[in-house]
């Protein structure tokens, strides 16, 4: 073994004993924009404060109706001039007339990428739009494809989960990608293919398994009153998180949406938000 | 052990005392200096130590062989008996090839407990992040584990863990001093027991300095300059402590992230192999005063700790000899080799004749220069045949010098503080300098040298001082 190569296998001892520690901050939600349709907005706003109790107390409640904007830059000017802590909004406003089914709209679409703010997705569409869980949200799930380090994810999931509910901290690799990698370094003649792919995946997954567990053991000390539960694995992102809120019978999803290396929302929440149309979506 | 008996037999048999044609003395010693200048040259010509001093090896004892330099025959043992073996076996110091692997094997099984990584994470954490702190903690532990393993294997632990350390805390604009700081200090360290550094373990072996007796001697001046090394790092760098709470807060939570855990696979193995670092170090230290052990010596004492920790991975020792640094030991074996062939061709009566002229100055005067001497030597070529050569020709003086004698410690300070003049002076400042590129930070070769003279000509004139003031004392007397 080469000094390099002796230098490299002790940064990598070092470097994976760094943990992220998870840091609780109880997010506040004082105001909500409710962008649901002229129709909608009064009807949302009750059933929003059954649903999701702990923003039930926010102090000012917006509902901005179609008089108010007519195309994204209105509608971005006037949450800029009266910003809010959650914005709550529905796929394919203001489209209903084109009938799409397999894209967001230009108003969640944008929303979500040139604002900060929170997006709450209501379940169905502008067109057809279908109401939110007669019960409060005790079923939240935390869904990302890097979740170490990811604090303002996992504190928007706790705060939208209803005192004594459950929340799931979920961290899904991608398979196809994970797979492409492997098959890279079956074409390593240097590299034992077995092992790596082994170490690979064990390294991969424990990332994520050390910062739930300090998630967990913060949240247990500091946190609401909540479950938590976790669930780490390699699969196809849509697939698998189906079939978890199916399985759990998740009320509410979870998930950030912006991208450091493009413009364009995240892919896996991309793809989310478009199949998942039945469950209520937290997009960040 | 029979290796021992045999190199002691050999030695003892005068074979060296004839008379060799002045011509063939200058040959040997042109092929003595063409291989001191091929290992300062090793990595331009693209060859281990271990090939280059072969080829030598191969060469000198050819040559020597044609001339009828080497007293071939059997070999008398010390009981009377005679045995039948190559020339080139007896030449070699088995004492100092067992010590050395005995020593590596054990290091390289406990270390894989993660004790090593877990005192440096540890000391991280205590740290709070403080640069200063930080500088002060790799420091110390930079020389405890120069001590305690090998100067190239502490350079590597704490110069990986300062990159990673400070990339975390967001000051890798101190990398750079940081790590030249950690590489002058390898040299330092290595300077605090018989077995922190080749040269020790050669010059040690041959002066008959007891374990216990060397660190006595060394660890006053290994704290001194430590601590001068770190103020100077310091001053140079401008590496401060944190001037406020918010700030002290911030680090602190950074380095609270690191686990010091995550390398202990097992916490019985971890605890076994510090218990067993103490033993080692309590065995060595009594080695000389032990039934048994004070015949079989030192490297005995290192093989069987070697074997004692390999028990706890009993089903893959083979992995454990697959990391030993097989190109050091044939290295010392060749090396050992060509100056067997130098003593027999007068080489080294020679080079004796011009280090007797240093020496005749005085003890104070000839201990300085053979010290500065050595150091020089040291800068431009590898200090490992130095310190043989110089440790044999101190060894021939008629009469023989005493274990105290002050000139010991020249070549020993001298061998070891030499490294830290140039980045190719030794092999842990070698790997500063890979740690420095691979972060891709500023430091040419001469870059290195204008940097590091200061301290390095600071840490001579200490030994110096040190060393002449040990003698003036009656603590070592010429």
């Amino acid at each position: 073994m080469d000094r390099l190569e002796q230098i490299d296998e002790f940064e990598s001892m070092f470097r994976r004993s760094e943990r992220e520690a998870f840091v609780f901050v109880d997010v506040p939600i004082e105001s909500v924009a409710l962008v649901t349709g002229d129709s909608f907005n009064e009807l949302v706003a009750v059933e929003l404060k059954r649903f999701l109790p702990r923003i039930g107390d926010a102090t000012s409640w917006h509902s901005l109706g179609s008089s108010e904007f007519g195309n994204v830059a209105e509608l971005l000017e006037r949450l800029a001039a009266q910003p809010v802590d959650l914005l709550v909004t529905r796929r394919h406003l203001g489209e209903e007339s084109l009938s799409p089914q397999h894209s967001l709209g230009v108003f969640l679409d944008e929303l979500t990428q040139r604002t900060s703010i929170p997006v709450l997705v209501l379940p169905g569409t502008a067109g057809s739009p279908q109401q939110l869980p007669p019960e409060p949200c005790c079923r939240a799930m935390v869904v990302a494809d890097h979740i170490s380090g990811d604090h303002r994810l996992i504190n928007f999931g706790v705060r939208m989960c209803s005192e004594g509910g459950s929340v799931w901290l979920c961290h899904v690799e991608d398979d196809m990608v994970f797979r492409r990698f492997v098959d890279a370094i079956e074409r390593i003649p240097e590299i034992a293919t077995e092992p790596a792919a082994a170490l690979l995946e064990a390294q991969l997954l424990k990332e994520a398994e050390d910062f739930i567990a300090s998630c967990i053991a913060t949240l247990e000390e500091t946190g609401p009153e909540v479950t938590l539960h976790s669930h780490v694995g390699i699969g196809h992102h849509v697939r698998e998180y189906r079939r978890l809120i199916d399985e759990h019978e998740i009320d509410l999803l979870v998930a950030n949406t912006k991208d450091d290396d493009q413009l364009a929302m995240h892919g896996m929440a991309y793809s989310l938000s478009i199949e998942l149309v039945d469950v209520p979506l937290l997009l960040l | 052990m029979q290796g021992v008996v045999l190199a002691s037999a050999e030695v003892a048999d005068g074979a060296v005392e004839h008379a060799v044609p002045g011509g063939v003395t200058a040959l040997f010693a042109v092929l003595l200096v063409a291989m001191i200048v091929a290992l300062a040259l090793e990595e331009k010509i693209h060859a281990k130590k271990s090939v280059i001093v072969g080829v030598f090896a191969g060469a000198c004892l050819i040559l020597a062989t044609a001339l009828e330099l080497l007293p071939l025959g059997p070999v008398e043992l010390l009981n009377g008996h005679k045995i039948e073996m190559p020339v080139y076996i007896p030449a070699i110091d088995w004492g100092v090839i067992t010590i050395i692997l005995g020593a590596s094997l054990f290091v390289e099984v406990t270390s894989r407990s993660g004790v090593f990584t877990w005192m440096a994470i540890s000391l991280t954490k205590k740290s709070g992040g403080d640069p200063w702190k930080l500088l002060l903690a790799y420091g110390i532990l930079t020389v405890l584990f120069s001590a305690m393993l090998n100067n190239v294997t502490a350079m590597i632990i704490i110069g990986s863990l300062t990159g990673v350390s400070l990339s975390k805390l967001k000051r890798t604009d101190l990398l750079l001093g940081f790590l030249v700081v950690e590489g002058l200090l390898t040299n330092v360290g290595g300077l605090l027991t018989l077995i922190s550094s080749v040269p020790n373990i050669i010059v040690g072996n041959v002066a008959k300095i007891g374990f216990v007796d060397f660190f006595l001697v060394a660890a006053p001046y290994v704290v001194v300059a430590t601590g001068v090394t770190l103020w100077m790092g310091r001053k140079r760098f401008g590496i401060e402590g944190l001037p406020n709470d918010e700030e002290r807060a911030a680090a602190a939570g950074l380095v609270a992230g690191f686990d010091e855990n995550e390398s202990v696979t097992s916490v019985k193995f971890f605890w076994f192999s510090i218990a067993s670092l103490v033993l080692f170090v309590v065995f060595l230290a009594g080695q000389s005063e032990i039934p048994v052990l004070k015949d079989l010596g030192m490297g005995f004492v290192a093989l069987s700790f070697a074997g004692i920790v390999l028990l706890a991975y009993k089903h893959e020792v083979d992995k454990f000899y697959k990391v030993v640094d097989w190109d050091l030991l044939a290295f010392f074996a060749a090396l050992f080799v060509v100056i067997n062939t130098m003593e027999h061709a007068q080489v080294l009566a020679v080079i004796g004749g011009g280090i007797e002229k240093l020496i005749g100055t005085g003890v104070s005067l000839g201990t300085g220069l053979l010290l500065v001497a050595s150091a020089v030597a040291s800068a431009v070529t590898d200090n490992i045949p130095l310190a043989a050569m110089l440790a044999k020709i101190l060894k021939n003086h008629d009469p023989a010098y005493a274990a105290t004698a002050p000139y010991w410690w020249s070549v020993i300070f001298g061998a070891n503080l030499g490294g830290n003049i140039t980045p190719i002076g030794s092999a842990s400042t070698v790997v500063a300098m890979t740690i420095i590129h691979k972060y891709e930070l500023p430091l040419s070769f001469v870059g290195f040298v204008k940097v590091a003279v200061p301290f390095a000509a600071v840490q001579i004139v200490i030994a110096v001082i040190y060393v002449v003031g040990l003698t003036w004392v009656g603590v070592l007397s010429g």
